[in-house]
């Protein structure tokens, strides 16, 4: 018995040592394989970096060619709620025409809940006076159902137009109404 | 010559249309012209207020309604104040009333139809009668008696006469 | 004659070789899972699309994020936000892998005067990056300049760096002291605990790895990362045990480990082998036999295969023992066979090996890998599994995934771009047609002269009203009349002895007259007054068109040739960028390639060495069982032997 063993041990004792062996091989080689990595890596950084670039001209481009400034309009969601509000969805109508229909996910209502401000809509509109309806749904707290409605007289001039559309529980505690604020 | 001058002389208009005393009171129709005493003793003529929107309201010292819708065109009248809108009360009773002297104080115009001659050519049949009257003269809002919601319906027809 | 200091008499376990592999690998993987950890605390938003740019930051959309940010700052979108922008691009920059940009503008920031929430988040930035680049000393120095309160997320990453710097630096008595004394939010503190641990472990200072392996080992985590962590901690630190032949020490520690759980194999071997270091073989089966059916690439499976007939034989079961080495050479056949079919496909020309492993990416292998019921035969998820254990297939991995999504991304521009073109086309000629009629029209409206008008007409008005000028709101017929009546007023027959009925008439029919215009004025003047402000606001609209119609006949053409500049000098770079990323990828497949085959080959020289040991068992045994019958020919042969 003794000697099946000493000689398993031995075969094990020779595997053993050149794991050991290739560990310190493993950590030797992580030098000059980290820099083999590093060139490839920055490599891709600098690839990155000429996209961003390029993505940030071409999103510009697409902005202004589509909304052009003196008939663009944008139309922002943002919350202010003290106590859990969970919005489900906000649908927006100008001039009477449904332009959006937007359900919220969960990590979409977290963002917005942490200051994230959605984009909702991006259009054209004709210089003059317009007309915005915005309606939200969702559950507020002690599972209520909630609807909510502001109509919106819009006067469109010559430059981009923002409005933005603020579910806030300031005013009445537990009650989320919209507040609509423009900003030119 | 002088034939001259009579013939243009009479083919001069002489006298001003009139509303027949005795025609319905409807909307799109001249309101029927009056004139009345005021409180103060004054006489006051409706057409004279052409290019106010008028609200006219008959009412007497029984009515109970009457005396809820006072209140109201007191209110009306303070919202409205320099905006074109006359607010006028028009009493039938008889002999002069506390109530008449009261509604007065308020800052109403406060006519008195004693004979109730104005109350019949406005064909009066249920109190208060209340007529809005546009600033061409023309009767755009009829309203028989009174109830709560009315206030809020007299706001919406004087906010839309007045963007005419 | 032993390689350990182990108890003399004692075997010594073959766990040796994956203890060591456990450590060395722990130490390098244990890393939080990559966010972006929190932005700036929500403050008020006065720049609308600052604020929508935090809204994708906070769903972790990096690329979109990045993207808008730098369209907004380029068009002054976000100047109310100025600082606060600039450190959310950087620590967008430094997720993004963006480090050198990242750096530039912490830097940056910290040279200006800023809020001091601005400036202790960018200190921890910049360490951050300095930590990434290895750069320890001064990562702590940048983290020893954080002075107040860091947002939760970041809050709970600072002692991770700081401790992992300090590892780095092998100063690891500071690092326990500050992992130690840190009572802030525990965020990602386990991962350096972790580290720790094991670093002290290799050291070997057991107590002191241990106590920060146990800590990690006995926590209660809500997340799945967190709990696969609790699991690796007390894998570790049963090995660390057994490999000090602390086998009561090991075999609680290890039973900690979820059967249900990426460690289950590792766990389970290691538990036998605590039971076969108080040679309770018969216990140690019990786990190893629940091992031999799993995935042959784990090396843990592989061991449970050589494991199980010594164990037999350790009981004296040889015939059993004869037959699970058999067992173990037939399987080690199998998959050494199939490893070289792999090999072969991997090494052949064209890389269809690796496009067959992306094709079966999946960025949660990981996580459902090892709850398969079945495993499949040979294909490619399944050496996908065990190649990304390797950090460096990780890493290549990662980096081609991120290209291939820039392709995509930068081919759906070119698509729009075309599209782009016909717009700007159809535009042009679109003006070309309506130009002409536009200009004719504004030759036209001479809106200066109607505003001259609508003056006088106002002074007009006015001058009436100041005077009561009742005649000057007379109709037409009104005006004629009163002519008339003046005319015969004037009239010298008039004055006439005999004319005084006329001259009463006159007087009655002017008197007449004179009431009506007064009764009217009032009404009247109101109407001019309506007209008046009418009049107004259509002139006003009247201008603003003007204007709109000017602006756009001056300024279209020039615009869509801008709009038409742009679009070419954008599309050329596109291409180039292409081109570019093509290229990058195909070098990075081509890495992946190599390092997949490296792995695949270190698999089968693994098998390879196992079987090895199996057919030197297996001979032994034999031999052994031979010798027994030509030393004692009469005796009974050993019960189970094999013939």
């Amino acid at each position: 018995m003794a000697m099946t063993r000493i000689e398993l041990h031995m075969a094990t004792a020779a595997l053993l040592v050149g794991s050991l062996l290739a560990i310190q091989a493993v950590h030797a080689a992580e030098a000059p394989a980290v820099a083999a990595t590093a060139s490839v890596d920055s490599e891709v950084q600098v690839l990155k970096d000429e996209v961003l670039d390029l993505n940030r001209e071409l999103f510009l481009l697409e902005e202004e060619l589509l909304f052009p400034a003196n008939t663009q309009v944008a139309v922002f969601v943002s919350m202010d709620v003290g106590d859990f509000f969970d919005l489900d969805s906000v649908q927006l109508r100008i001039d009477d025409k449904p332009v959006s229909n937007y359900l919220y996910t969960k990590r979409e209502v977290k963002a917005l809940l942490r200051g994230g401000v959605h984009r909702i809509y991006l259009g054209n509109l004709k210089t003059g006076e317009h007309e915005l309806t915005a309606v939200f749904t969702g559950q507020g707290p002690h599972e209520r159902d909630y609807r909510r409605g502001a109509t919106l007289k819009v006067e469109k001039g010559i430059g981009a137009k923002f409005v933005e559309l603020r579910i806030s529980d300031r005013e009445s505690k537990q009650q989320p109404e919209f507040l609509v604020k423009e900003w030119e | 010559m002088r034939t001259q001058l009579l013939a243009m002389l009479c083919t001069a208009s002489l006298l001003p249309a009139l509303a027949v005393a005795g025609d319905a009171v409807l909307p799109g129709k001249p309101a029927p012209d009056f004139a009345l005493k005021d409180t103060a003793g004054e006489n006051q003529r409706l057409a004279d207020w052409r290019g106010e929107v008028v609200l006219l309201s008959f009412w007497a010292e029984w009515c109970g309604r009457c005396s809820d819708q006072l209140d109201q065109l007191e209110q009306i009248r303070k919202e409205y104040a320099g905006r074109g809108v006359r607010v006028v009360a028009v009493n039938i009773d008889g002999p002069a009333t506390a109530a008449r002297a009261a509604a007065a104080r308020s800052g109403l115009t406060v006519l008195h139809d004693a004979d109730q001659a104005v109350a019949r050519q406005y064909a009066l049949s249920n109190l208060p009668l209340t007529v809005l009257v546009d600033p061409h003269g023309t009767v755009r809002h009829v309203h028989e008696k009174y109830r709560g919601g009315d206030a809020a319906l007299y706001d919406e027809e004087l906010a839309a006469l007045l963007q005419e | 004659m032993f390689l350990t200091p182990a108890k003399p008499g004692r075997p010594l376990p073959a766990c040796r070789l994956l203890l060591a592999g456990v450590l060395a690998a722990g130490a390098c993987l244990a890393a939080p899972p990559v966010r972006a950890g929190d932005g700036p605390a929500p403050k008020a938003i006065r720049d609308l699309y600052y604020g929508e740019t935090l809204f994708q930051f906070f769903q972790d959309e990096h690329f979109d994020a990045l993207t808008h940010l730098l369209a907004a700052r380029a068009v002054g979108r976000v100047s109310n936000h100025e600082a606060e922008s600039e450190l959310l691009l950087g620590g967008l920059y430094l997720h993004y892998g963006q480090h050198l940009r990242a750096e530039e503008i912490f830097n940056r920031l910290l040279t200006q005067d800023v809020a001091p929430s601005v400036r202790d988040r960018a200190w921890f930035y910049l360490g951050k990056v300095r930590y990434q680049r290895g750069l320890h000393e001064d990562a702590l120095a940048a983290f020893a300049r954080v002075s107040g309160a860091l947002p939760d997320g970041l809050a709970a990453e600072l002692p991770m760096l700081q401790a992992q710097s300090l590892m780095a630096l092998e100063r690891f008595d500071s690092a326990a002291e500050l992992l130690d004394g840190w009572n802030g939010p525990e965020g990602w503190a386990p991962y350096a605990r972790y580290n720790l641990g094991v670093a002290f472990v290799r050291q070997n200072r057991l107590a002191d790895g241990a106590r920060q392996l146990d800590r990690v080992g006995r926590s209660s985590p809500s997340s799945d990362e967190l709990l696969d962590l609790r699991d690796k901690a007390n894998l570790a630190l049963g090995y660390a045990y057994l490999q000090q032949s602390l086998d009561g020490e090991a075999r609680p520690v290890l039973e900690r480990v979820r059967l249900a759980g990426p460690f289950a194999n590792k766990a389970l071997l290691g538990v036998g082998w605590a039971d076969a270091a108080t040679s309770d073989f018969q216990g140690a089966l019990t786990p190893w036999l629940e091992l031999k059916d799993r995935d042959l690439l784990d090396s843990a499976v592989q061991e449970s295969l050589l494991a199980i007939p010594y164990a037999y034989a350790q009981l004296d079961a040889h015939g059993s023992a004869a037959e699970g080495y058999q067992a173990a050479l037939a399987s080690f056949d199998r998959e050494i066979s199939n490893l070289d079919d792999a090999i072969g496909r991997a090494a052949a020309p064209g890389g269809s090996f690796v496009s067959a492993l992306l094709e079966a990416d999946d960025p949660d292998v990981g996580r459902w890998y090892w709850q398969l019921e079945e495993l499949p035969d040979s294909n490619e998820g399944r050496y996908l599994y065990h190649l990304i254990a390797d950090h460096r297939f990780q890493e290549g991995l990662r980096n081609v995934r991120d290209l291939a999504a820039l392709a995509d991304h930068l081919q759906e521009w070119r698509d729009k771009l075309t599209a782009f073109e016909d717009m700007v086309d159809t535009r042009r000629q679109a003006y070309a047609a309506r130009e002409p009629q536009l200009t004719a029209g504004l030759q036209r409206a001479d809106l200066p002269a109607l505003r001259a008008r609508r003056d006088a007409l106002a002074a007009r008005l006015d001058a009436i009203e100041s005077g009561r000028d009742v005649a000057g709101l007379a109709t037409d017929e009104e005006r004629d009349r009163w002519q008339r009546l003046a005319a015969i007023g004037a009239d010298p027959g008039i004055a006439g002895g005999d004319a005084a009925d006329l001259r009463d008439r006159h007087r009655l029919l002017a008197g007449v007259l004179a009431w009506d215009l007064d009764r009217d004025y009032q009404y009247r003047l109101w109407q001019q007054r309506r007209n008046l402000r009418q009049l107004d606001t259509l002139l006003a609209q009247a201008e603003r068109g003007q204007a709109g119609a000017a602006q756009a006949r001056n300024g279209t053409p020039a615009e869509l040739d801008e709009f038409a500049a742009r679009i070419a000098a954008v599309t050329p770079r596109i291409e180039r960028m292409q081109t570019l990323i093509a290229g990058a990828r195909g070098q990075q497949e081509q890495r992946l390639q190599a390092l997949a085959i490296d792995a695949l080959k270190d698999q089968r020289e693994r098998l390879a060495a196992y079987r090895v040991q199996a057919q030197f068992a297996l001979a032994t045994i034999y031999d052994r069982a031979a010798t027994a019958a030509r030393v004692a020919p009469e005796r009974q042969p050993v019960p189970g032997a094999a013939p």
